[in-house]
């Protein structure tokens, strides 16, 4: 059993958006259940794969391994495609990040009262795609689940989102799937360009083999000393940059993000989680794992491109942040913002960047969730998120304010909450860089110092003063109820907890991003 | 003279897939003649035709069969051209199925049309020599005159004069490319002809130019740029399941002529099929952006993946022929399926307008979510066969690049691979109205498909996804 946890993973959601997808019509309403059913059983998974991953070793643990199919390319050879699936110390805290956000996306999904029997169908698809996604070790299979995310997401965003729905999901999926098929491109590429040494005229897609420049063929277009050029540029940097675009959109970093305010606002609240809790996450699990991991001698080359990426996104979008009325689309922004972090961590090419750029993913995820959880809060009550039709909030909703306090701390980066160490550590390694020069990251100090300014500017104005709501939307302004409650508690709690307890990350990425870096850089 | 009556019967036994056609086609007409007209024995004539058709795809499984020349180089096989006819057969049987399931009641003499016209396709996809394949084209070209211009309504008309001038001018082009490469070769044979080009060479160029002129026949069939004319008016006017048909068989013939003939010529004729890939896209993909009506959409839509089948052909290895005839496998399913998925919304809403399929989803969820895979392989997404044709025939675009590096072919991959993301766009607009636009009650009929036909969809979208995960289901037939 224990040889097929991943797959169990993968599949379990699948199965149960079956399930829910045949329910009979009387049933509609246990559809949530079954959905809940199966979103604690991934978390107690994902928890129980945690508890049992060994973080002294940087290998791929829990591995699965199936060949799949083998394409003929005639005399050129053939493609063999694998079912591969494994875990590292980079995956780990996504899928542990994975567990917890779909099952707080799938609590705060309950009111969800139209159509619901398609909803949670849809989420447990997304679900699966996400682990798949984080999972897969073979280009193929990882591209396969990549895209496949964006089917379910369109009809959660397209179907169930707010007024501009419709605008929003097709600019997401348009946006998104442009993104996809610059990956598509260097998965071509690179999967006819590197040979299986195990097979005879065999190329490969396993992400192992892809890493191992020994494995490239002489000759062909990723050859360190390959002539093809295109306009004048070696086509490894092409390919590069085609990820970053790709993954830069996932992410999103500036000047790829406009599908992301506009999604977010559109969508539902649980959507709005997941979109920011781990879609995202994607783009930055990507962006290390594919584009830095393959390419180590351009993203070094263009490490300050990226970092420059990073460091206007964070604050580009934290100046927009402060020009939002709409609390959704400030939160939006922040993410956009805090991203950024990411990229610069990864720019930064030393240990203490990637760890940094690895928490901030994953600190990211709890605290943007929490947010968009609060928001949601407000929203159900209300229908209306612009901040100045509320003044005084604390006075009337104190266990809600509490909530709203630590995930805008968290998210602006007090100590000892989760946010502080992914920001600190991606700043530590870009200040201690060799690649980046260091006013960058004395400029992304600035974001942190904008992060303060309009979260807690929206604070003074939406929740200090004398009690007063726009209208009369008073009576409707109640505090949290108990699923509320334990939603936002428990996700602060896990922020702080992180925040106190960074090694409960590090402890698990550590080994396996230093030796990630190490073999970059020996080659 | 012996010799020669024993390779005609040895040519003859290698034909038992057209003989069989050919005798049933007979039987028909027959049929048809004696039985009197009402509308059980068209019925019968239509189980008839099915019969035939399956009888006739199960006979043509000759796998072993190995390269041949048959009837002193008028025909070829190989096992690729043994594929081609049964995915014309293929073809014609799921649009016979689509005609039974929702209860078509054509004149016999459309099912007998269609019946003739794989049987020239048959032939067609074999042809080795000019006449072979100037005569099959025309029997195929006759028959989907009529055929469009079946019913005698104006649009019809209209849409099969068209088709026809069309189709004319292409085989004048045709006929006249033909006749200058027997004048300058000597032979009317394919495979002597490449050889006589290649021994002396002094009128390389002038070959190329009758070859271009005697493509337009094959391009015309294909619906690519610029023989593309005619296309949406007539997949607009004809009835649903037959330009179902002649939306995808045609294809078949044309692109191994295309193959046929540009193996005439050993030249690299990138330069050329790059541009008309490039243009047959662009115009399709484009013009089908702003349509408003499925079929109009299905029609330009049919010029765009016109471009995407030519681009195997920019490999001149046997990978090239052999992604694209991938390609149309799974292009049978998915079109047919289309077609049929935009009949039944049209019984449902009693229009072929986007519009009113608006909020049908709900109501309908199977049909939807199937239509919904449908469109997602005709966009080229995972996890369908779909993605994985696009997924070969840029495989072997990639090759052909690795090899000689040439600009054009990079651009031609990267035009490609953006204008699936553009395609989406548009393929996306039949989900998008059934799942995310509201429904308008007072438009919809409430004509409920059969439940033949939903299994009819369900069978398609079970092959084109189980194409995805089995590739190899193709593959190992050639």
């Amino acid at each position: 059993m224990i040889n097929y946890l991943l797959s169990l993973l993968v599949f379990l959601p699948l199965l149960g958006s079956v399930v829910t997808l045949i329910l009979p019509k009387n049933l509609e309403k246990q559809s949530k259940y079954v959905a809940l059913a199966v979103s604690m059983l991934n978390l107690l998974l994902c928890l129980f794969l945690y508890s049992r991953f060994d973080g002294s070793s940087s290998s791929f643990q829990f591995w699965e391994e199936q060949p799949w199919f083998k394409l003929n390319l005639g005399q050129f050879g053939t493609i063999g495609v694998q079912y591969i699936l494994g875990v590292d110390g980079l995956s780990m805290p996504m899928i542990l990040l994975s567990g917890i956000v779909l099952f707080a996306g799938n609590i705060s999904a309950w009111q969800i009262a139209k159509k619901t029997k398609a909803f949670f169908a849809f989420y447990l698809l997304l679900s699966s795609t996400i682990y798949g996604c984080f999972l897969a070790l073979d280009f193929f299979l990882f591209f396969l689940f990549f895209e496949f995310m964006l089917l379910p997401m369109y009809f959660l965003i397209g179907i169930w989102g707010g007024e501009r729905r419709e605008y929003a999901a097709m600019k997401f999926i348009i946006y998104t799937l442009v993104g996809s098929v610059f990956i598509l491109i260097v998965m071509l590429i690179m999967g006819l360009s590197v040979h299986n040494p195990l097979g005879e005229n065999t190329f490969t897609l396993d992400f192992r083999l892809l890493g191992d420049p020994a494995n490239i063929i002489s000759g062909s277009v990723l050859d360190a000393q390959s002539t093809f050029l295109w306009f004048g540029h070696s086509v490894r940097a092409i390919l590069f940059l085609l990820l970053l675009i790709g993954f830069g959109i996932k992410l999103p970093t500036v000047p790829f993000h406009t599908w992301l305010p506009d999604a977010h606002v559109e969508a539902p609240t649980a959507i709005s989680v997941v979109l920011a809790g781990i879609l995202l996450k994607v783009g930055g699990y990507g962006f290390l794992r594919i584009a830095v991991g393959f390419f180590p001698e351009q993203a070094l080359f263009y490490s300050n491109w990226i970092a420059i990426l990073g460091v206007v996104s964070i604050v580009y979008g934290a100046f927009n942040a402060l020009a939002q009325s709409d609390l959704k689309k400030l939160i939006a922004y922040s993410s956009v913002s805090h991203m950024g972090f990411v990229l610069v961590g990864i720019a930064a090419f030393n240990e203490e960047g990637f760890n940094g750029a690895v928490f901030q993913m994953f600190s990211h995820g709890i605290l943007s969730s929490m947010l968009f959880l609060c928001v949601g809060v407000i929203y159900d009550r209300t229908h209306n998120r612009l901040i100045q039709n509320y003044r005084g909030l604390a006075g009337k909703m104190p266990w809600f304010t509490g909530a709203v306090i630590i995930a805008f701390f968290g998210s602006l980066g007090l100590p000892g909450l989760s946010g502080f160490i992914g920001e600190f550590f991606s700043l530590m390694g870009a200040f201690g860089s060799e690649a980046i020069p260091q006013y960058f990251a004395a400029l992304s100090v600035l974001g942190i110092v904008l992060s303060a300014v309009y979260l807690l500017w929206a604070m003074q104005r939406m929740f200090f003063g004398e009690f007063w709501v726009n209208r009369n939307l008073e009576s409707s302004m109640s505090d949290l109820t108990p699923r509320e409650h334990f939603l936002l508690y428990g996700l602060g709690i896990l922020a702080i907890l992180f925040g106190v307890w960074p090694d409960l990350i590090f402890s698990v990425s550590n080994v396996s991003l230093s030796d990630f870096l190490q073999n970059l850089s020996l080659k | 003279m012996i010799g020669q009556l024993r390779h005609i019967l040895s040519s003859s036994t290698n034909l038992h897939t057209e003989l069989l056609l050919f005798l049933g086609l007979l039987l028909l007409v027959l049929l048809q003649a004696f039985l009197e007209k009402s509308k059980k024995s068209r019925q019968i004539i239509l189980i008839a035709a099915e019969v035939l058709v399956l009888g006739t795809l199960c006979c043509t499984d000759d796998k072993n069969t190995s390269v041949s020349f048959l009837f002193n180089g008028l025909l070829e096989i190989n096992p690729l051209i043994t594929l081609a006819k049964q995915l014309v057969l293929v073809a014609t049987l799921i649009v016979f199925a689509h005609i039974h399931v929702l209860k078509y009641d054509y004149r016999s003499e459309a099912l007998i049309l269609i019946v003739g016209i794989s049987f020239g396709l048959c032939f067609l996809v074999m042809a080795n020599h000019i006449l072979s394949m100037f005569i099959s084209m025309e029997m195929v070209s006759l028959c989907s005159y009529v055929l469009v211009a079946f019913r005698k309504k104006a649009t019809n008309l209209e849409a099969g004069i068209k088709y026809l001038i069309f189709g004319a001018t292409a085989s004048a082009f045709m006929l006249f490319g033909g006749s200058l490469l027997f004048g300058m070769t000597g032979t009317m044979q394919f495979n002597e002809m490449s050889r006589l080009v290649e021994q002396g060479s002094n009128a390389l160029g002038l070959v190329q130019v009758a070859l271009f002129m005697t493509l337009a026949g094959p391009l015309f069939k294909l619906a690519a740029v610029p023989f593309h004319l005619w296309a949406p008016d007539v997949y607009e006017s004809t009835p649903t399941p037959l330009i179902s048909f002649l939306a995808i068989a045609p294809k078949i013939g044309g692109l191994f002529m295309i193959f046929k003939l540009l193996e005439i010529v050993p030249k690299d004729h990138s330069l050329l099929l790059s541009l008309l890939i490039i243009l047959s896209i662009l115009v399709g993909n484009f013009a089908a952006l702003s349509q408003k009506q499925a079929k109009r959409m299905m029609g330009y839509s049919g010029i765009a993946q016109a471009g995407f089948i030519l681009i195997g052909m920019l490999n001149s290895e046997n990978v090239g022929i052999q992604a694209s005839v991938f390609y149309l496998s799974v292009y049978v399913f998915t079109n047919t399926g289309a077609f049929l998925l935009i009949d039944m919304l049209k019984q449902l809403s009693g229009s072929n307008k986007f519009k009113s399929f608006s909020g049908l989803g709900q109501e309908h969820i199977l049909i939807a979510l199937l239509g919904f895979v449908l469109m997602v392989s005709l966009t080229g997404l995972p996890p369908t066969g779909g993605f994985m044709s696009k997924f070969l025939v840029f495989t072997s675009l990639w090759e052909k690049y690795s090899l000689n590096s040439s600009p054009i072919l990079l651009t031609v991959l990267l035009f490609g691979l953006v204008n699936t993301a553009i395609s989406l766009y548009y393929y996306f607009k039949i989900p998008y109205y059934m799942f995310v636009k509201k429904a308008n009650e007072d438009v919809h009929t409430g004509n409920k498909p059969s439940v033949a036909s939903v299994f009819l969809l369900v069978f398609l979208c079970i092959v084109v996804v189980a194409l995805f995960f089995n590739p190899e289901w193709v593959q190992n037939r050639f």
